[in-house]
């Protein structure tokens, strides 16, 4: 049993030297080895690469395992002597590349960082080489926003470029733990956190956002189907309407929507809103304008680039409908801001409305395909619905729920449900 | 029951403050306390057989205790004069003499007499020394205290190191390794008052420069030992200093002190010429000059590491060969230069070599081996992991030495690609072996390594083997059956 132990510590040692000494490092894996039949290192090492030999890793886990947690005894009290705080990394990195989802090795890991025996840029590298391996792991992503929050906690105010690159590795993290795995949550919901504490510390706020959206339009362009994608987007689009720190128009975004409106580029972008929604009733000042028509121009392009286009090639794929329920929400959410009015949908789906899995049991409540809307949602148009913008929009949907009734029927079909009850568009 | 006498150590020398006779009241009641709420988070604790003999033994303890201190003669201290029971505490450990000083007033004077703590080590209590523990040390020490190991104390800093100094003008052994928060005033201190000072261990004390060891050449002749690893502050004009004033200097160790240069080591054996042990491990600056002047005037030298020193050449080996017939341990892992011829005339000349460790020199072949199985019958200890070269053949030379058969212990082979099984058939012979490393010696198997086990049943072969057995899996280790099936 001593022999083992010696081999699995020389084994730990030889990654943990890899570890420290590659800032580079690209990917860790297990590879699959029953047997060994030669006397050879299972550590295989080659360009920013690591691969562990899968036959020792019980032997090297367990002893990790075992040393660690008579190690954490002592650590907890207190008593754990200087020098050996120091030789817990080899066993630490083992371990966690192996099974990233011990939070008790995570909470060892923030102890020794705490006490300043590993270094944060150390760590970050680290938790990446983890997060390549196992890009769902929740463990290692809240590691990283502790060791960020830290990280942010002693830079100096004024410190951008420090920060743009704690922004960039994020979203370089990100997006790898992202294309790992499909549906992957973890990683998003780190990127929007990112986002939220890193981004809104920055200076060139508008610049990000686009760069953001640029980079989700990419992602759906190639993930059609993956809702974890659309759900980054919609955050963007909700972001850009709610900022406070955007003030010029996205010039792209905004040609981009008068051009497949079929309309001249006017000089001065708020007409937009005027030919499309009709006078306001109060004058809003330069900034919430703006915004609004950032927010309007970015959504239309959606509607009419993104989702369009990406149906016209994938058709059939359920989160791009859902992702069009969003638009049409906001839309017309939007389009009642600006005139100042309070947007309800139908109160008593309102909580489920943008959920697709309550649209079916509507089937079941009475309402069948055919019947006439009840009383209830029969009212007078207001000044949204009797702009021309309403009008082309129940146009443009109708005829999308036309166009897929051949390819998607089942998925056009509960669109358009969901447009007459839920959302109460009439003449769909 | 690690938690009591860290918590007496400390609170003895911290309340320690006041004098003995007025403050023991004082001291008994803090001490006596914290005992008693000691043992009751104990008691709250999970209870074990151990733990509740223990808590009858303290009992019966407290009993006693309330007896002797109730009465003011007690009937040891009748029957047994003072000198006694000093002569007596002389021989107990630190923790046990801590909980003798909470026993009375008068043990307590006994107990905390400066000639019980002499010698002290306080490398279990790292994580609880503090500037005042020291302090109250010294204090209570004067005059007596010889040897003092900080081995480990981080939190020690330049202020107690000076009171130290002050009270305790005898000390002759300091071991402050890796108490990283002093600098070059303690070593003055030591220089201004600890005249006897003998051996100092400064390892890893990385805030020490040149200023301390001119401080110290000055004021503490009689030195001995020096420590100054990982001191990288350090350069030649210290270590020239140093060589200076102390020349009775016997071990001379700067492991990674890379400003170190020839001309150091050069200083160093002209005014040292008792020097014993020598270790220059990464000072990556020695030149073969260095290692000759250590050989022409060090005759005594019977420990050298020289691992790291990548610029050595034959030469340096050479005249070691041929001045230092005393060397026991050469350590010259990394010095990737030496060839045969060295070893050769090492070999010839260093009968008495027990530790030899050759990591990565990669030029070395099976010659060097015949020459040390012919040579030096003493060798115990041999690493040649990463020697390239090295085949059966020169395994087989080893192992039919006269050194095989009684002496050699430890073998190290990994990263040595031609070395096949045969080898370890060779091995076979050499009764004494403990330990052989394999690591990455791609032509060993299995096989070959049940073979060498089935003539030497107790070796520990370290190669990238599974145990054949596998291991019981980690963390929810729960027995399948109870105790009563598996015996049934």
């Amino acid at each position: 049993m001593e022999d083992d132990n010696s081999m699995s510590e020389r084994i730990l040692r030889s990654l943990e030297t890899i570890v420290n000494n590659d800032p580079n490092l690209k990917e860790f894996v297990v590879v699959p080895a029953e047997a060994n039949t030669k006397n050879k290192s299972p550590v295989l090492y080659e360009e920013h690469n690591i691969g562990l030999e899968s036959w020792c890793v019980k032997h090297i886990y367990r002893y990790a395992y075992l040393e660690l947690f008579e190690a954490r005894k002592l650590l907890l009290k207190k008593k754990l002597p200087f020098n050996k705080e120091r030789s817990l990394n080899h066993l630490l990195i083992g371990v966690l590349l192996i099974n990233p989802d011990v939070s008790t090795f995570w909470n060892v890991k923030r102890e020794l960082v705490e006490r300043d025996v590993l270094s944060v840029n150390n760590e970050l590298l680290f938790t990446k080489l983890v997060l390549s391996s196992k890009s769902k792991s929740n463990e290692a992503f809240a590691y990283r926003r502790w060791l960020l929050n830290r990280a942010l906690a002693k830079l100096q105010k004024n410190d951008m470029r420090a920060l743009q690159s704690l922004f960039d590795g994020e979203m370089s993290v990100c997006e790898m733990a992202a294309a790992k795995n499909a549906n992957n949550y973890h990683a998003w919901t780190h990127r929007i956190w990112s986002f939220e504490t890193i981004g809104h510390r920055m200076a060139n706020f508008s610049v990000l956002i686009l760069r953001e959206l640029e980079f989700s339009q990419q992602w759906l362009s190639q993930h059609v189907s993956e809702h974890t994608g659309y759900h980054y987007r919609q955050y963007l689009l909700n972001a850009v309407r709610n900022s406070k720190k955007i003030t010029c128009v996205f010039e792209y975004y905004y040609s981009k929507v008068v051009e497949s409106l079929g309309l001249v580029n006017e000089n001065d972008p708020k007409d937009i809103l005027t030919l499309l929604l009709g006078k306001e009733k109060s004058c809003k000042p330069l900034e919430e304008t703006n915004n609004l028509i950032n927010s309007f121009s970015l959504l239309l392009f959606d509607l009419h680039n993104t989702v369009d286009m990406l149906n016209s090639i994938f058709p059939n794929h359920e989160a791009l409908w859902y992702h069009r329920r969003y638009l049409l929400h906001h839309l017309i959410k939007t389009a009642y801001e600006y005139h100042g009015l309070s947007f309800k949908m139908n109160e008593k789906l309102d909580d489920v409305a943008l959920h697709g899995t309550n649209i079916v049991n509507m089937e079941n409540s009475g309402f069948s395909d055919g019947e006439k809307q009840p009383k209830l949602f029969k009212t007078q148009p207001n000044r949204v619905e009797s702009s021309l913008f309403y009008q082309s929009l129940v146009k443009t949907e109708s005829e999308f729920i036309k166009k897929n009734l051949t390819g998607a029927l089942h998925l056009a079909r509960r669109y358009e449900k969901w447009l007459q009850f839920v959302f109460c568009m009439k003449d769909v | 029951m690690m938690g009591l006498p860290h918590v007496l150590i400390f609170y003895t020398f911290v309340s320690a403050r006041t004098t003995p006779e007025e403050g023991n009241n004082e001291l008994s009641a803090t001490v006596s306390n914290l005992a008693r709420r000691w043992w009751r988070s104990k008691k709250h604790s999970k209870g074990s057989n151990k733990e509740t003999n223990s808590l009858m033994a303290v009992d019966t303890m407290k009993q006693q205790l309330t007896k002797v201190l109730s009465d003011d003669e007690a009937l040891i201290n009748k029957k047994l004069p003072k000198e006694l029971l000093l002569r007596i505490f002389s021989y107990i450990d630190v923790v046990s003499l801590c909980r003798c000083a909470q026993v009375s007033k008068a043990w307590n004077i006994l107990a905390l007499d400066g000639s019980n703590w002499q010698r002290i080590d306080l490398f279990d209590f790292q994580k609880d020394v503090e500037g005042p523990i020291i302090e109250n040390i010294s204090r209570r020490c004067g005059g007596f205290l010889r040897q003092l190991s900080l081995r480990g104390c981080q939190s020690i800093a330049d202020g107690s190191m000076k009171t130290l100094a002050q009270l305790c003008p005898n000390v002759e052994d300091l071991n402050l390794n890796g108490c990283k928060k002093l600098t070059d005033a303690s070593c003055t201190a030591f220089s201004k008052h600890c005249s006897k000072l003998q051996k100092l261990n400064l390892d890893s004390c990385s805030a020490i420069t040149d200023n301390s060891l001119k401080a110290l050449s000055d004021g503490c002749p009689n030195l001995t030992h020096i420590n100054i690893s990982w001191c990288s502050n350090i350069t030649e004009n210290g270590v020239e200093a140093l060589a200076r004033g102390c020349r009775k200097l016997k071990s001379f160790i700067s492991k990674g002190c890379k400003q170190i240069t020839s001309r150091a080591v050069i200083c160093l054996a002209r005014f040292c010429d008792q020097l014993e042990v020598v270790n220059l491990l990464g000072c990556s600056n020695i030149r073969d000059e260095a290692v000759q002047a250590l050989a022409e005037k060090c005759p005594k030298l019977h420990y050298l590491c020289l691992s790291g020193c990548s610029a050595l050449t034959d030469a340096a080996l050479i005249a070691l060969a041929q001045k230092c017939p005393l060397l026991s341990t050469l350590e010259v892992a990394g010095c990737s230069l030496f060839t045969d011829a060295a070893f050769q005339a090492l070999a010839r000349s260093c009968r008495y070599l027990e530790k030899m460790d050759l990591d990565e020199c990669v030029l070395i072949t099976d010659n060097t081996l015949i020459h040390l199985a012919m040579g030096c019958p003493r060798i115990e200890y041999l690493t040649l992991s990463h020697c390239e070269l090295i085949t059966d053949e020169g395994i087989r030379h080893l192992s039919t030495s006269p050194c095989a058969a009684e002496n050699l212990t430890v073998l190290e082979l990994d990263n040595c690609p031609l070395v096949t099984d045969a080898s370890l058939e060779h091995l076979t012979s050499c009764h004494n072996l403990q330990r052989v490393e394999l690591y990455d010696c791609q032509l060993i198997t299995r096989l070959g390594i049940r073979r060498l086990r089935n003539h030497l049943p107790n070796i520990k072969v370290h190669a990238y083997f599974a145990p054949v057995t596998p291991p019981p899996s980690a963390g929810g280790s729960r027995q399948r059956y109870c105790r009563c099936c598996v015996i049934l």
